[in-house]
């Protein structure tokens, strides 16, 4: 058996109308990863998590978790998992601990009274948690969902948009949290359209766009910066040079032009050591440069650049 | 499977529905015993306490019957007294003191007052159970745990089950307490006179009251199954507790149609018309040919079917 703890190969989801919103979607997530599923609003990733936690059929594919298949043994499948999908959702005319209770209940007995103050505890609920929940606020809800879904320790975690609501402190415990959890072999999935969010927290991200994977990113190597790695350059020019900026840099290869926005501005993609020659040719050119800016390409950049790259190719 | 069991009922009887019904089910069983006395007085203006007397008031009283039938030319007038004669005749038959009232009979006659709310109730929580964590997308979150669907279904419907126990215990205790209260003890061995359709029977409490009783509550339990299939099957709660209320009421209703339609050959196999088992407690047959034995067949096959639909369903259809 492989080492992952879930594959997950051609996943499809037709709705209504043959309309693929999972198209072929496939990936795999090593044990001990933190593994990020990255795309806008309506690119699929609650669908893709509904799949994969069992609430939704799929319509073709497969999805394996510690070596089973869904399809053949979902319960045990499902008692591996930890999930919030969506959103937490809770019985909010009981305390925070009686839902504890019942979903610990639920784990067959594994949950003892010291764990669910234990994970009471890692969640800071401690002042709340014999609240009822209607009191609760978004934020102390989502750590009550994350308290909820690692209780029965299960070995993979999903967790759809897990930092909404979150505050700044709340985001960097769970970012830690997850860390430690990865440390200890456990791995999870999450979910998020916040870039930089998925950078600080995921070791790889899976982009997805319109149900697709358009880019699976390791994001060590993206964080590394060397001369030889791929940036973003931005030269202002003087008014009115725009276009013949961009005329002249043409004759660069391996250069791209990423965008175009303003008449005296302009974004490249392209590798850093090449900055010293692309200077020189605008010169050649005749051209008053203000300015040239090299950023590291972000996994933000990135991910614009291949969504709405793709996205307009489609509109062609 | 029991952990299931066990949430529900924690669930259940951590929201204020439940404690709500139970104490309207308590003021109806205490107000039912007041009701009882004043009526129970006003019919037997002048005669109480006269125990001998009773046998001549009513001789007299089928007199005037008799008067009215022959003067009347209200056709329903005239049925109405028929009836009251030949009640009267069977508790004169029978010999029973129809003023003479202890707990035991009290119980025994007022019990379908609250049991009327208990299927109310018991309807409203079958149609809620499933509908209302579909709402508020607490359904999902149990999917995600490692069971079947379907043992959640059988979680909740038992839940159903046991709560609308507990109703109909809560009201027989209390119904009986009162009885105690308000009309001293008596034998359960009293003699009572049942009417119905069907006519007019002479029994004993003991006999007749476990009979209503059973017989009421497997008539509930097909309430209870139709509209918790119902709330699953088209997703809303409102609708079931709606279609719930209609055949609550519909079986009435139907019954009065019933002499139009009983003579087409389908008619004992469509389920309406059973949902008033109670009734043969007093009768061997609600049409010629379809008795007790026949209606809990017919029943219970609509049961499988509706139970069937709703659980297929629900393991298959997509939670969003
Ligand atoms: N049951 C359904 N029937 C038809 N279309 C659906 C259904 N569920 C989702 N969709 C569509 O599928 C697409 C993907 O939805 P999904 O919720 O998976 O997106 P998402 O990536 O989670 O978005 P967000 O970031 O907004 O949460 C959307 O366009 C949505 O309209
Ligand atoms: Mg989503």
């Amino acid at each position: 058996m492989s080492g992952n703890i879930l594959e997950v190969s051609g996943l499809t989801k037709t709705v209504g109308g043959g309309k693929k919103i999972v198209d072929g979607l496939s990936f795999d997530m090593k044990k001990g990863e933190i593994l990020g599923l990255l795309g806008p609003n309506g690119a699929g990733k609650t669908t893709t998590i509904r799949m994969i936690v069992g609430l939704m059929s799929k319509t073709d594919g497969s999805v394996t978790i510690n070596g089973r298949d869904l399809d053949e043994q979902g319960k045990a499948c499902r008692a591996n998992i930890g999930a919030i999908v969506e959103n937490p959702t809770f019985y909010e005319y009981m305390s925070g601990y009686k839902n504890l209770k019942l979903w610990g209940r639920m784990a067959g007995g594994s949950v003892t009274e010291e764990r669910i103050s234990e994970v009471v505890s890692l969640v800071k609920l401690e002042d709340a948690i014999k609240d009822k929940v209607k009191k609760y606020s978004l934020g102390m809800k989502q750590r009550l969902g994350v308290a909820q879904a690692i209780l029965h320790r299960p070995s993979l975690l999903i967790l759809d948009e897990p930092t909404n609501g979150l505050d700044p402190k709340g985001i960097r415990e769970l970012r830690d949290y997850l860390r430690e959890l990865a440390d200890e072999g456990i791995s999870t999935l999450v979910s998020s359209h916040l870039l930089s969010e998925m950078q600080l927290m995921c070791d790889r991200v899976v982009i997805m766009e319109k149900g697709k994977v358009i880019d699976i990113s390791d994001l060590s190597s993206l964080n590394a910066y060397g001369d030889k790695d791929q940036v973003a350059v931005s030269i202002s020019v003087k008014k009115g040079q725009g276009e013949a900026a961009k005329t002249a840099v043409s004759v660069l290869e391996e250069v791209t032009v990423a965008s175009h926005e303003t008449e005296n501005e302009l974004l490249l993609d392209m590798g850093r050591d090449r900055i010293p020659e692309l200077n020189r040719v605008l010169v050649k050119a005749g051209i008053d440069v203000f300015g040239i800016e090299s950023k590291r390409t972000s996994l933000e950049e990135k991910f614009l650049q291949l969504t709405s790259g793709k996205a307009d190719k489609e509109a062609n | 499977m029991f952990a299931l069991l066990h949430n529900e009922w924690s669930k259940l009887w951590n929201k204020k529905q439940p404690w709500i019904f139970i104490g309207i089910l308590i003021v109806i069983s205490i107000g039912t015993a007041f009701l009882y006395t004043a009526f129970d007085t006003l019919e037997g203006a002048g005669t109480e306490g006269d125990g001998e007397n009773w046998e001549v008031t009513l001789e007299l009283e089928n007199e005037q019957y008799a008067q009215t039938i022959a003067e009347s030319d209200d056709e329903w007038e005239r049925e109405f007294a028929q009836d009251r004669i030949e009640e009267n005749e069977a508790l004169l038959a029978a010999g029973v003191d129809p003023n003479e009232t202890n707990n035991a009979v009290f119980l025994n006659e007022m019990i379908y007052v609250g049991t009327a709310f208990i299927t109310l109730f018991a309807v409203i929580l079958a149609s809620t159970i499933v509908s209302s964590e579909q709402d508020k997308g607490t359904l999902k979150h149990l999917f995600v745990r490692p069971y079947e669907r379907w043992q959640f279904l059988v979680a909740k419907f038992i839940t159903v089950i046991l709560f609308a126990a507990v109703m109909l215990v809560t009201v027989t205790a209390v119904q009986y307490l009162m009885g105690t209260i308000m009309f001293g003890t008596g034998s359960f061995s009293t003699p009572v006179v049942e009417y119905g359709m069907g006519g007019v029977i002479t029994t004993t409490v003991a006999e007749v009251f476990p009979q209503k009783i059973g017989l009421y509550f497997l008539n509930m339990l097909m309430f209870v199954v139709i509209s918790f299939s119902i709330s699953i099957l088209f997703k809303s709660q409102t609708l079931a507790v709606g279609i719930g209320i209609f055949i609550l009421f519909g079986t009435n209703i139907l019954q009065g149609f019933a002499p139009l339609l009983q003579d087409y050959f389908w008619y004992p196999y469509v389920f309406l018309p059973h949902m008033t088992l109670q009734s043969y407690v007093v009768t061997d047959e609600f049409i010629p040919g379809v008795g007790l034995g026949f209606s809990l067949a017919v029943l219970a096959v609509y049961a499988v079917l509706f139970l069937g639909a709703a659980t297929a369903f629900f393991q298959k259809r997509d939670l969003v």
